[in-house]
């Protein structure tokens, strides 16, 4: 039998500070699979050898930069980057004996992270929220259909809204100095 | 106080990061080369991931306190140069001049008690 050198996984996370993530893709890293690209929802991997690399993701949103110059910046402080979607750049880089790699270094530019995916976020649950409104106010056939797609609007906001809350819990243990800025120095 | 200094005086004070960043564009250099001074000037005390870096980077230049500063590595297109603009300087000397008064203020009232480091 030949053995896969790729593989796709469909996951969710609900913790969109990322850190979930990482974790989940070092672990993956370690039993040999690499991140290769992000196709909406789905993670695709391929095989490599097993190693201890660690994986940090970056939100740029939808601003406009310079990718080259940003993508360069990373490369020289020794981070490979590893796939993107939409805004957010997943960069990794092996854990050597040292302290661990962080791409922030410092309070204020994880705080200023964690804002931009709050801003990043903050757009899909207005959108959401109006949407479950029109379909509460407005003369909509009220029928079996019109229930499934209420419910699941809204379970969509909730986990979003719930997420979202994390997230501005993560800053003001941030701002409150209750977690170190580099999570991994411990 | 001249005008520049009184909008420099706005700025104050810098995180860490944004200080050792100016310091550090006291002759034009690129992101690398910056990560690489702050690393030898603090003796690796300091270590700025390249995150921190571009986002400081971003914002210095909307401030108007760096501006790029041509390409002194011509075949190298990727690596920006940046450099301080006047205002940029005046931050920096501002925030020394501040640091230094902070310092000495320290240093006397430690010693007057027998503070010990």
């Amino acid at each position: 039998m030949k053995e896969r050198t790729t593989r796709t996984v469909f996951r969710v996370f609900l913790d969109f500070s990322g850190q979930e993530e990482e974790r989940w893709l070092s672990e993956l890293a370690r039993r040999g699979w690499f991140l290769k690209s992000i196709p909406v929802l789905f993670y695709r991997f391929k095989k490599g050898q097993p190693g201890d690399w660690v994986y940090r993701i970056d939100y740029r949103g939808s601003t406009k930069f310079d990718r080259k110059e940003y993508l360069g910046l990373f490369k020289d402080a020794g981070w490979e980057f590893a796939a993107s979607s939409a805004g957010r750049y997943f960069f990794r880089t092996q854990r050597g004996s040292g302290p661990m790699p962080e791409i922030f270094t410092d309070k204020d530019s994880r705080i200023a992270l964690h804002k931009r995916i709050i801003t990043g976020l903050g757009l899909f649950v207005v959108i959401l929220i109006l949407e479950i409104s029109n379909m509460l106010t407005n003369r909509f056939p009220r029928g079996a259909f019109w229930l499934i797609v209420l419910l699941m609007t809204s379970a969509i906001a909730l986990a979003l809204g719930y997420g979202l809350l994390r997230v501005y819990s993560q800053i003001r243990r941030l701002k409150k100095g209750q977690v170190s800025p580099a999570p991994g120095n411990k | 106080m001249s005008k520049l200094d009184d909008k420099a005086s706005g700025f104050l004070p810098l995180t860490e990061a944004t200080y050792f960043i100016l310091v550090s564009l006291v002759e034009p250099c690129h992101g690398y080369g910056i990560m690489q001074n702050v690393a030898s000037i603090s003796r690796g005390a300091v270590k700025l991931g390249p995150g921190t870096l571009y986002g400081a980077l971003t914002n210095l230049l909307k401030q108007g306190l760096i501006e790029r500063a041509g390409e002194l590595e011509p075949e190298d297109e990727r690596r920006k140069v940046y450099g301080l603009t006047k205002l940029g300087r005046s931050v920096l000397a501002l925030e020394t001049e501040r640091l230094g008064s902070l310092f000495r203020i320290g240093e006397e009232s430690l010693k007057r008690h027998g503070g010990k480091k």
